[in-house]
């Protein structure tokens, strides 16, 4: 399945984002988000959904989970930036995003270049 | 060849549930049962809101209203600060048009209910509003029939009247037409001249069916104009070059000016615009639509688990089939599909199920209630939405695993 054993950092990561992902399905509810438009719970759902989606490819030490993990962190920075609602616990989470890519650079090498 | 490989898959998954049915209805209930809960909560709280708003709009957005009481709530309202106001007189209105150079229209209005009467025919607390001449002008309304009483009639204070939906239902039943015909208001005879559109019900009970238009002068001949019961208020629209902070401002140095009140002493009126009506109902809205968020958010995430559940049941069972399929030149992208359209479809089609029956229960609600209550396009995007994407994260894992097993192992897996 892997090119090495799994770090349980790793591990952490994954597990946490996979739990941090389904409870913020939550705010796809959101009256908030819900009037910014129509297609604004859309779009941050696919987000959420694609940093699931990472996070299973994380647990199966797959690059494609690290790629995937930076599009949607990056995705998710201008989604926010072009609705203007970036705000406190946004910007903790985007430290968070960099702190978790950065610790995946460094076992990157270990990781399977296959689907 | 990638489409042909995914539409392959999409038949695998599409047989797949067929052949399964009850275990797919099952499966799929708990997604019917969560979108059926949140899109239900959300399709209520968008139209009591759309409701409100209406009610909210048809006051003026840009009226600034000349009040006794503030229009703010919340357990901190002072009213014993508010008590011992006077409620806005007739006479101040004639000083407010002078002096306020801000203002479009001014107008004044008392209301109270009484009891109408037509022949044998009676309406106990009927909404009776006498309004000034120019409240026309601030209030939105449709007249379907006859006509708006002249400046003439109300300022001699003519009995002359306008009849509300229900109003005009009560004392002219069977299809009887009113316009021209004499009714009792408070006692007094009263010659109807207009009957509004029917506006159906409002959650702020300012809609025009239960009320009965009468012009001002003729109002107090049986209102007292003094009486805190009777809600007098001053409405005042602001002309279009001015806002309605600078009208407020100006408002509140004409009333201090015409009250005498010191500089010091604090206002002994109220200031209300339509937004605060808004600002208060905003923040109920909001409350409901969170609660219901989340106990619609975790049915739904039960019935992902469930979706969860089956997908790996279903991958387990087909095993030496996915085994088979890749022995022969299956690329994993195609198992992946495969139990991922299932997943999805699964979801989909209970998703789809729970906005038809959100949409059958508005339709039967719209017969029992008079509020008009609408499954809106945000709010049928929204379910499809989450169908989908609860869909795919309860299927991708068991859909994932299967498409990273070993061709050999997997033939072998009984």
């Amino acid at each position: 399945m892997a090119k090495g054993k799994r770090p349980k950092i790793i591990s952490y990561i994954a597990y946490g984002r996979i739990i941090g992902t389904v409870f913020s399905l939550f705010m796809i509810f959101a009256p908030s988000i819900k009037r910014l438009g129509d297609f604004v719970p859309m779009g941050l759902g696919i987000l959420l959904t694609l940093q699931f989606i990472s996070c299973v490819g994380l647990l199966h030490m797959k690059r494609w989970g690290v790629h995937l993990l930076v599009i949607v962190a990056t995705s998710k920075l201008l989604f926010q930036l072009s609705l203007d609602i970036v705000s406190f616990n946004q910007i903790m989470s985007l430290l968070f995003s960099i702190a978790y890519i950065s610790i995946l650079a460094f076992h990157y090498k270990k990781m399977d270049t296959n689907l | 060849m990638v489409l042909t490989l995914l539409k392959e898959s999409i038949v695998f998954a599409w047989q797949a549930l067929v052949s399964n049915k009850l275990r797919t209805f099952l499966s799929l209930l708990g997604i019917t049962i969560g979108i059926f809960a949140i899109i239900t909560v959300f399709t209520i709280v968008d139209s009591l809101e759309r409701n409100i708003r209406g009610s909210v709009q048809s006051l003026g957005d840009n009226v600034v209203y000349v009040m006794k009481w503030p229009w703010t709530f919340g357990p901190d309202y002072p009213w014993w600060k508010y008590m011992n106001r006077p409620v806005p007189a007739y006479k101040e209105l004639e000083e407010v048009k002078r002096k306020t150079k801000g203002a479009e229209v001014v107008a004044f209005r008392i209301g109270s209910r009484k009891v109408l009467k037509h022949l044998n025919n009676t309406v106990e607390n009927g909404i009776v509003s006498g309004w000034s001449y120019d409240y026309s002008q601030i209030k939105t309304f449709d007249i379907v029939d006859g006509r708006y009483f002249r400046e003439d009639e109300a300022e001699g204070g003519y009995n002359v009247a306008i009849l509300g939906n229900a109003i005009a239902e009560g004392l002219f039943p069977n299809n009887e037409y009113p316009i021209g015909k004499t009714i009792k208001v408070a006692g007094r005879t009263c010659k109807v001249i207009g009957l509004f559109k029917k506006e159906g019900e409002s959650m702020l009970g300012n809609s025009m069916d239960n009320q009965i238009v009468v012009p001002f002068n003729f109002a107090r001949l049986f209102m007292d104009v003094k009486s805190e019961n009777n809600d007098p208020f001053i409405a005042v629209k602001a002309k279009s070059n001015v806002t309605n902070l600078q009208l407020k401002e100006e408002l509140t140095g004409v009333m201090r000016s015409i009250r005498g009140l010191k500089p010091l002493a604090d206002d002994d009126f109220a200031l209300n615009e339509t937004n605060l009506l808004s600002k208060n109902f905003d923040g109920m809205f909001d409350a409901i639509g969170i609660a219901g968020a989340i106990i619609g958010g975790f049915s739904i995430l039960v019935g992902g688990f469930g979706i969860a559940n089956i997908m790996f049941v279903s991958v387990r069972e087909r095993t030496n089939i996915i085994g088979i399929q890749k022995s022969l030149g299956a690329k994993n992208y195609f198992i992946l599909a495969q139990f991922l359209f299932e997943a999805v479809f699964l979801s989909l089609l209970g998703g789809i199920i729970g906005l038809l029956l959100i949409y059958l229960l508005t339709f039967f609600a719209d017969g029992a209630i008079d509020m008009e209550i609408t499954l809106t396009r945000s709010n049928v995007i929204l379910g499809l939405t989450i169908s989908v994407l609860i869909g795919i994260i309860s299927g991708f894992i068991p859909a994932y695993g299967a498409s990273q097993l070993d061709p050999v192992e997997a033939i072998r897996t009984n």
